[in-house]
């Protein structure tokens, strides 16, 4: 207790976080001094799986008197989800006598941490700084455990006879800030492993001293040793697989992009992805009714078998996968493999010898003097080349199925260009309000993501989410009619059509709104904490082009037309208004294009991020004021 | 309708009912009356049949029998191929019978029994309790699937056997019917037990209704509930419910709802013996008025709101009060047991108090039932004043009322949520209703004070002070519960400031001193706080009340009456030194309106080449109500009120340049 209450402070201090790994339970022992009221969270324990734990633990106060738990209480046992074939209960502890000045202690045993998957990440940090984290694991447990102190923790390795202790010291608290990436700050963490899919080092890599060297070693080995036998082994086919394959091939562009392109396209409009099944074909699947809508069920799921599939015409993602690369390798291209994990869980590190890092893998084709093109099979409805916004800049490794040699590599981030929103808006006035029509049209990410919230939707149910969408964004306006195009179909760029009205709110002079229902390039937090300490990442790069006409009303003029240019690491944000003029009659046209070219920055740029944003917000929100002419 | 329609028509009739055989009868019968109406327009699932018998079988135990068909008409509607039922858990409640069937416009046909029923973990968001959520979801639901649903559950609620059934949904209902009985066996004899419906709000939505009273309520053709319509009155005080009661003379653990006198003396039972003092706080020889204030302050600085409710009757029934002493923290009713056994250790006499808060409120003509209310009160009986603005005069005599719930509200004072809301006093000589006057609350007020420089580069470095009373911008509990990062937060909502604005606090007064208002000074900085314009300039509107949200779609006939529960008093004083000579656009404005009283002055003081800018607003906010026959009076009075505000957003910090 020698630390007093004080305001100002972050509420309270983790005085100790134990974690005691031993072979089949985990021992915790958790220790907090609770210096303010918003620091009282910090004694809120998580719900225990299972039946309670056996816990202890205690309240003490600055005048030395203590409340212990107490199992009736303060404890509770219940179901969390029961069925007539099992169970899963959960314990609820409510620490008694927390308040604003207190030391709260308590012990537990728990299961394994992550005991249910192969990779698990257990990050140390709280939201209130933890003065020590002590980590035990003792030497007979049965997975493996990777204790990361990460940047600026102090660390301590202590080996004993029977266990392993870890100590690191003054770990920050967690800052949760807008555009940041939690995996690229090197928090302190566990990673916990599962020995049997990890993949061991075999003779050569063991022997080499060199780390970069027994890298490459080790990754070519997971790519000649593991991965070729996978893909070259012996795929069924048959003479379903044929009949498609024929189909499929016929009148295919002769170069390897446009080929790669066309096949995929192709493949995507023969064979349903079950994993993104739209609306039709949810409507129209039967059930599982008898011994051979079973045998169905799990031949589609054999990615292998690709006469099934091609005979099914169905199949998972990773049917999709397979069916793709065979395909692919049929058609004369050896196409190269990604191997790529999802930024927002770790950044893949080529010298960490651990093969559970990635979780998928996109298809390359490459083709000289135009690059690589990447395809992902298991996206349906995404135009080729679409890489999605969570393996974009990272580190991965790519396989050369020819030679089956691994390099590192860095997955590319994708253009402004390649993601586009463009709007075209025609406003007209009258004495209530303002009627106007606009449609759209996306591409890349835009498309995609559009697409994919609208798959599971029939037409009309389209229509009536992108006309709650709109109007629940802007709740001044209503819409007459919207109507969605393309959003099955990848041959086309998905767009959209709307006719409605804006509320006339404005008392005595017009303010025009050019771009009702515009939606933001980025998804703006609420508010922005004033420091920080974090990299920035923003989630893609795109443009959004919008243009708007709307003739002046007689009875008013334009009272300005300020333009509104700006520019910095993160982007541009170009608001341009021209008046113009025919036959007697005066119209305006108002452009607006934001340009999202940023991605990855330091800290630093923290207030170009927020000047950019603010930009933004008032490009967004800008109208043209009209003044009655008197 | 042309000949091949005439030709379809009875082939489709046909096949439906081929495909309704298997079905149970009452699922034919309610989909076979319905195949010749024409489906509600702008509907996602229309409700056949939605009908529930409550049968009390004596001892406070009431089985619940529903019947429930649905056809899908669109993807939407989909969600109604889950059905859950709610209950206390912990053998207060049990799911007896829970059956379903899918028939797919296809045919195909799903029933689900009770193996595919799932118990889930019924605790909502912040709650820790016994309750539970039963029940299962049909499989490959689809557009034009009939989802027919049976339950039978049995319910022993803590507060005897009374019930409330909402009749209009989220979908259009074509049949609802509700029946209730008393239904005794071989041991039990329940000729004495009387029935009671009470349907309230039937009008304008139920179209001839049947009703029999203690039997049965029916209606047909029930609109969906209106979406989209912002200040509107609670659904409690505006759609369609029926409460049953069933008074059983023999039942003695529960209340009985025969008059709210024997409701109120049975929960003054309750609470009294749980007041047990346990004096954390030392307040001999201190006046009954400072040793209140001192366990109060106490209360406020040592426990904090949480429901934890580890058996299915706490909900209703609070922990003694050394419990919650030991525990810092409690729902209402523990909080309050806690400060009314503390001022029962003054030897002064308590009394809890039942309210209503989250769910509208009481009207005058409602029959007695624990179902009203959601939140506990206490009330301590004085001799005389101590001066307190929340003591109640009544028939039995002077009260203090005490709401220890709202941590932040000083004794003495009551928040601002129970402004104009009745309340039962529960005393052992029956019910006392009381109307929680004005001068009883906290009314919520706000102090923004700005002094500003703006440079030639536009931006602008202000000085900010906010001092708040009561909980206007919410500054106080967001300082307890998330500190600095709370107020940062509160103020970049309170001021609009834009992404590219800094703002550093200064000083933050003590978030629990109640005795004087809560005050925040700052640092603000602003890039571009001035925006040029053709003409002139536009200032950031820092501070300026804000503009109310539309509450009507455009084109949309209103439905419901317009409610405004708003109160609070706004005051804005903000001064910027401009490198500029300029002029204001609106030097002045008022507005008057139903909802508010506002006052704006703009005014430049010219010095040398530059200006020093002075922005006044006062706002008072207060409550008003449009009923149905006004309504669109209130639609109008609201656009008129939002127009002007947004004429202050838009002109009142718009400069142009003087010559």
């Amino acid at each position: 207790m020698k630390e007093n209450a004080a305001p100002g402070t972050s509420g309270a201090i983790v005085l100790e976080d134990k974690y005691g790994i031993e072979k089949s339970k985990l021992i915790r022992t958790y220790r907090v001094r609770i210096l303010a009221d918003q620091g009282r969270e910090a004694a809120s324990l998580l719900l225990f799986l299972g039946d309670a734990p056996s816990i202890e633990g205690r309240t003490c106060y600055p005048d030395g008197k203590s409340i212990g738990f107490d199992s009736l209480k303060d404890f509770q046992v219940k179901s969390k989800i029961e069925t007539s074939r099992w169970e899963a209960k959960r314990t609820v502890v409510i620490p008694p006598g927390i308040n604003g000045d207190c030391v709260f202690e308590a012990r537990w045993e728990e299961p394994q941490l992550g005991f249910r998957s192969s990779r698990y990440i257990h990050y140390l940090g709280s939201k209130f700084p933890v003065r020590k984290a002590v980590i035990e694991i003792a030497k007979d447990v049965r997975r493996s455990y990777m204790v990361m102190p990460g940047k600026g923790v102090r660390s301590e390795v202590i080996d004993e006879a029977r266990l392993r202790r870890f100590v690191l010291s003054d770990l920050l608290p967690e800052q949760n800030v807008p555009f940041g990436l939690k995996t690229v700050l090197d928090l302190p963490r566990i990673v916990v492993f599962d020995r049997q899919v990890v993949r061991g080092l075999t003779k050569g890599a063991a022997k080499e001293q060199d780390p970069r060297a027994r890298a490459i070693l080790f990754w070519n080995e997971h790519a000649t040793q593991d991965l070729r036998p996978v893909f070259e082994r012996g795929w069924h086919t048959g003479d379903a697989y044929h009949a498609l394959q024929e189909a499929l091939f016929k009148d295919l562009p002769a170069t390897p992009h446009a080929r790669a392109s066309a096949l995929l396209m192709r493949l995507n409009a023969r064979i349903r992805n079950i994993d993104q099944s739209t609306f039709a074909e949810m409507s129209a699947d039967k059930g599982i009714h008898s011994y051979s809508d079973w045998l169905d069920y799990w031949n589609m799921r054999k990615s292998w078998n690709l006469n099934v599939i091609a005979e099914l015409g169905v199949t998972t993602r990773y049917g999709m996968q397979s069916m793709y690369y065979y395909l692919l390798r049929e058609s004369g291209i050896k196409p190269l493999l990604c191997l790529v994990a999802d930024r927002n869980l770790l950044l893949f590190d080529y010298n960490v010898l651990d093969t559970n890092q990635y979780s998928h893998y996109l298809i390359g084709v490459e083709e000289s003097g135009k690059g690589i093109l990447w395809l992902d099979p298991t996206l349906r409805f995404a135009s080729p080349g679409l890489i999605l916004p969570e393996y974009q800049g990272t580190n991965a490794v790519l396989i050369d199925t020819g030679t089956w040699k691994a390099t590192p590599y860095t997955v590319p981030v994708q253009s402004a260009l390649a993601n586009q929103q463009q709007f075209q808006y025609q406003v007209s006035l009258d004495d209530e309000g303002e009627s106007f029509s606009a449609t759209a049209e996306f591409s890349g990410l835009p498309d995609y993501l559009a697409r994919n919230r609208l798959r599971p939707l029939d037409g009309p149910g389209q229509n009536r989410l992108l006309r709650e969408d709109l109007e629940h964004a802007s709740k001044y306006l209503a819409l007459a009619k919207a109507e969605v195009l393309h959003a099955q179909d990848p041959y086309h760029n998905l767009s959209w059509s709307v006719e409605g009205r804006c509320e006339f709110d404005s008392a005595g002079e017009r303010d025009v709104r050019p771009f009702p229902a515009l939606p933001e390039p980025l998804e703006m937090p609420s508010a922005f904490p004033g420091l920080r300490s974090e990299p920035i990442l923003l989630p893609y790069r795109s443009t959004l082009l919008a243009v708007s006409r709307f003739k002046i009303p007689s009875g008013y003029r334009c009272a300005s037309l300020t333009p509104l240019l700006r520019q910095n690491r993160f982007g541009s944000v170009n608001w341009l208004a021209a008046l113009e003029t025919q036959g007697g009659v005066s119209s305006v046209r108002v452009v607006l294009r934001l340009d999202v070219t940023g991605f990855f920055e330091k800290a630093e740029a923290y207030d170009d991020l927020r000047t950019f944003c603010g930009w933004i917000k008032e490009s967004l929100e800008k109208t043209i004021r009209l003044e009655q002419v008197r | 309708m042309n000949r091949l329609a005439l030709f379809l028509l009875p082939l489709s009739i046909s096949l439906l009912a081929n495909d309704l055989r298997d079905l149970p009868s009452w699922v034919a019968r309610a989909t076979m009356a319905a195949s010749g109406d024409p489906e509600p327009a702008e509907a996602d699932a229309w409700v056949l049949l939605d009908r529930t018998e409550f049968a009390y079988v004596g001892d406070g135990e009431i089985r619940i029998h529903r019947y429930r068909v649905v056809k899908v008409l669109d993807d939407r509607g989909l969600g109604e191929a889950s059905y859950f039922l709610f209950g206390l858990g912990g053998g207060k409640s049990k799911v007896r019978r829970l059956k379903g069937w899918n028939l797919r416009p296809d045919g195909d046909l799903t029933q689900l029994d009770t193996d595919a029923v799932v118990t889930l973990d019924g605790d909502l968001s912040g709650e820790i309790t016994t309750a539970v959520a039963t029940g299962f979801r049909l499989p490959r639901a689809m557009k034009g699937s009939i989802l027919a649903f049976e339950s039978l559950e049995s319910l022993r609620h803590p507060m005897g056997p009374t019930a409330v059934a909402g009749i209009m949904q989220r979908h259009p209902v074509r049949r609802w019917e509700l029946e209730a009985a008393a239904s005794g066996g071989w041991f039990t004899d329940l000729k004495n037990v009387s029935i009671q419906l009470d349907v309230r709000h039937a009008e304008p939505w139920l179209k001839n209704p049947q009703v029999v009273p203690g039997r049965f309520v029916k209606a047909d053709a029930i609109p969906a509930i209106p979406k989209d319509e912002g200040a509107s009155s609670h659904p409690r005080n505006t759609f369609p419910s029926v409460t049953i009661r069933f008074l059983d003379p023999d039942f003695r653990e529960g209340p009985s709802t025969e008059n709210w006198d024997k409701l109120a003396e049975w929960v003054d039972q309750q609470y009294q013996p749980r007041f047990q003092p346990s004096k954390p706080m030392d307040t001999r020889g201190m006046e009954i008025r400072e040793a209140l204030k001192t366990i109060s302050r106490w209360m406020a600085k040592e426990l904090t709101y949480k429901q934890v409710y580890l058996s299915p009757d706490r909900g209703w029934f609070p922990d003694p009060g050394p419990e919650v002493v030991r525990h810092r923290y409690g729902d209402c009713k523990d909080l309050t047991c806690c400060l009314l056994s503390e001022a029962k250790g003054l030897d002064l006499e308590v009394h809890p108090v039942l309210a209503l808060i989250g769910h509208g409120l009481i009207e005058e003509d409602e029959v007695p039932s624990p179902n009203v209310f959601d939140h506990a009160i206490g009330a301590i009986k004085l001799e005389k004043s101590l001066g307190f603005p929340a003591e109640i005069g009544t028939p039995q005599g002077r009260f203090l009322l005490v709401d220890p719930t709202s941590r932040l509200t000083p004794l003495g004072l009551l928040p601002a949520y129970l402004r104009d809301q009745r309340v039962m006093i529960c005393t052992s000589r029956g019910a006392v209703w009381v109307r929680i006057p004005t001068s009883a609350v906290e009314v919520p007020a706000g102090w923004i004070s700005l002094e500003g420089e703006v440079d030639t580069a536009r931006k602008c470095t202000a000085k900010l002070r906010v001092v708040e009373t009561g909980d206007l911008f919410g500054l106080r509990n967001g300082m307890l519960k998330e500190g600095d990062k709370g107020i940062q937060q509160r103020l970049a909502a309170v001021l609009d400031l834009s992404p590219a604005a800094t703002l550093e606090i200064d000083r933050i007064g003590d978030p629990l001193d109640l005795s004087q208002p809560f005050t925040v000074t700052a640092k603000v900085v602003q890039p571009g706080a001035l925006r040029p314009e053709a003409n002139g300039e536009t200032l950031v509107a820092w501070g300026l009340p804000p503009v109310p949200q539309i509450i009507q779609k455009v084109g949309v006939a209103r439905r419901l009456p317009v409610l405004v529960r708003l109160q609070g008093r706004l005051e804005l004083q903000a001064t910027y030194h401009l490198p500029w000579v300029v002029e204001p656009l609106l030097p002045r404005l008022t507005i008057d309106s139903p909802f508010r009283t506002l006052n704006w002055t703009a005014k430049v003081q010219r010095e040398g080449p530059a200006s020093r800018v002075t922005l006044r607003c006062t706002q008072e906010l207060r409550p008003a109500f449009f009923d149905d026959k006004a309504r669109e009076q209130g639609l109008a009075e609201w656009k008129r009120d939002r127009a002007q505000v947004l004429r202050l957003h838009r002109d009142g910090v718009a400069l142009s340049h003087a010559d």
